[in-house]
């Protein structure tokens, strides 16, 4: 009683009472349509049936939800399907020698591939000749000398150390080691002996 | 008092009176703030599933791709394990990783191999091949036997003559295919055209030897609906990796290595070689299986 004076002080409602009272009818049933409204809303106008516009593609998010949902179950059955496949062992020998042919180095088409940089590499009055190769354990050595009419073999040996480095196949080449003399023929020579390690080597 | 007390309960009950009057008014209210809560909901609940929806249309295009490699490589599995997976299983366990010694089929077919090559005007002749003695079983029962090897040629055919040794044990596409260049064919097919995967499963399967021996014509079944330009990347991409190697040492020499029935070879591995004037001393490591 104390919060409404005016009630205490003059026994009957106050002017603000009667508003609301007045009020009150209306304010109910515009609440109730109000509130049947957002109820019916909420179930009408589920966030899935919205659209989003995705690269000039107008798209309903449950239809995307739906489609990524479709499409991991499909990953997860393909993926189970190749497991069963890979579980059924049915061609022990085949895996075995899949593994033993990954785990190896390419030595003939390494060797192939290096070659063919060092023909490439003989151009102008660059020439590489070979003494000596062989290969063990994943590393091919190769002895030979450049000789360059420009008395630059140096520079020669050097651009082919960096051509066989993008040589496919080839994981490393070590640096030789660069010396040169003078060519009969003339020009110089660099002799030098290249090592190459080749991918999945063991060293 | 009487008349004291009676105005009280009057008064009363117009006050009851007045406050069932006002409850409407606050039962509207509180209806329509109730109805507010909902609608903000609603609002905060599409724009979150929205948010969520443009991360789902982003991440879809992969998922698709991917699912479509995934179908791509199942399909190309399937096949190979419905049509020949038995038979070449049975080919692998007889030639490629026998039981007991591989060493003396391994001789044979090198002689093959050098005739074939001689037919092609490449001289290799082997003049001697010694086996030793087969090492202890692993533990997936896998036995290595040493198997020195001498012959005469020069360097440019002594490696294609070990491209040839090493190629093989491979007897699908697939197997001389690195398997980056496969899942990356598989990967560039499915976005630009789809419809060429189920031609790139055969292809993967394809024998080795038929491949080789007309390269051009089995890529061309596969790239016969992709664009130009995807199918001449994808040609430099798969002589990258592996089957440039598959063109160049078996091209010529494929259908007599398929008459003289050389093919597949034993599993080997390169060990070490070394040049004397013009022979080339070769050591491989030939793989068998051990009896048990």
């Amino acid at each position: 009683m104390s919060s409404h004076p005016d009630q205490s002080q003059t026994g009957q409602p106050g002017a603000l009472r009667q508003a609301l009272h007045r009020l009150s009818v209306p304010t109910l049933l515009f609440g109730t349509v109000v509130l049947l409204a957002s109820m019916t809303l909420s179930c009408v106008l589920t966030p899935d049936r919205f659209p989003v516009q995705v690269a000039g593609t107008v798209l309903r998010i449950g239809d995307l939800a739906q489609e990524r949902r479709l499409l991991l179950e499909q990953q997860a059955l393909l993926i189970d399907e190749r497991r069963e496949f890979r579980r059924r062992d049915d061609a022990p020998t085949l895996g075995m020698i899949r593994r033993l042919r990954r785990e190896r180095p390419a030595v003939g088409t390494t060797w192939q591939h290096v070659l063919l940089a060092l023909a490439e590499a003989s151009a102008g009055g660059t020439r590489w000749s070979q003494d000596g190769v062989a290969y063990h354990q994943g590393v091919l050595q190769i002895e030979g000398d450049v000789r360059d009419l420009g008395g630059r073999s140096i520079q020669a040996l050097a651009g082919i150390v960096d051509i066989l480095r993008i040589v496919p196949g080839v994981r490393a080449v070590r640096e030789p080691t660069y010396t040169t003399e003078p060519d009969p023929d003339g020009g110089s020579r660099s002799p030098a002996t290249l090592h190459l390690t080749f991918d999945h080597a063991d060293t | 008092m009487r008349i004291l007390e009676q105005c009280r309960a009057q008064a009363r009950s117009v006050s009851l009176a007045v406050m069932s009057g006002t409850l409407g008014f606050w039962v509207g209210m509180l209806f329509a703030f109730v109805a507010c809560g909902i609608m903000i909901a609603i609002g905060r609940s599409v724009a979150a599933r929205r948010d969520a929806a443009l991360t789902v249309a982003l991440e879809l295009p992969f998922l698709r791709s991917s699912v479509a490699v995934l179908e791509a490589a199942t399909h190309a599995e399937r096949l190979f394990v419905e049509t020949s997976l038995t038979s070449h299983e049975e080919l692998a366990a007889a030639y490629v990783l026998p039981v007991g010694s591989s060493a003396s089929r391994l001789v044979a077919s090198l002689d093959d191999i050098a005739d074939a090559l001689a037919q092609r005007g490449v001289s290799v002749r082997i003049h001697r091949v010694d086996s030793g003695p087969a090492s202890q079983p692993n533990d997936e029962g896998v036995v290595t036997a040493p198997i020195t090897l001498t012959i005469s040629t020069d360097d440019r055919t002594a490696a294609r003559f070990l491209e040839i040794v090493e190629l093989g044990s491979s007897m699908l596409v697939r197997d001389a295919l690195e398997p980056m260049a496969e899942r990356a064919l598989l990967s560039a097919l499915d976005a630009s055209a789809p419809g060429a995967l189920p031609a790139a499963a055969r292809f993967l399967a394809t024998d080795l030897l038929d491949y080789a021996a007309q390269p051009d014509v089995v890529e061309g079944r596969m790239f016969a609906d992709v664009p130009s330009d995807i199918a001449d990347r994808l040609r430099a991409l798969l002589l990258r990796h592996g089957l440039g190697s598959v063109r160049s040492a078996l091209g010529d020499i494929a259908p007599m290595i398929r008459a003289t029935h050389a093919w597949p070879l034993p599993l080997v591995r390169v060990e070490s070689f070394v040049r004397e004037g013009d022979r080339l001393t070769i050591v491989l490591t030939a793989f068998s299986r051990a009896r048990t």
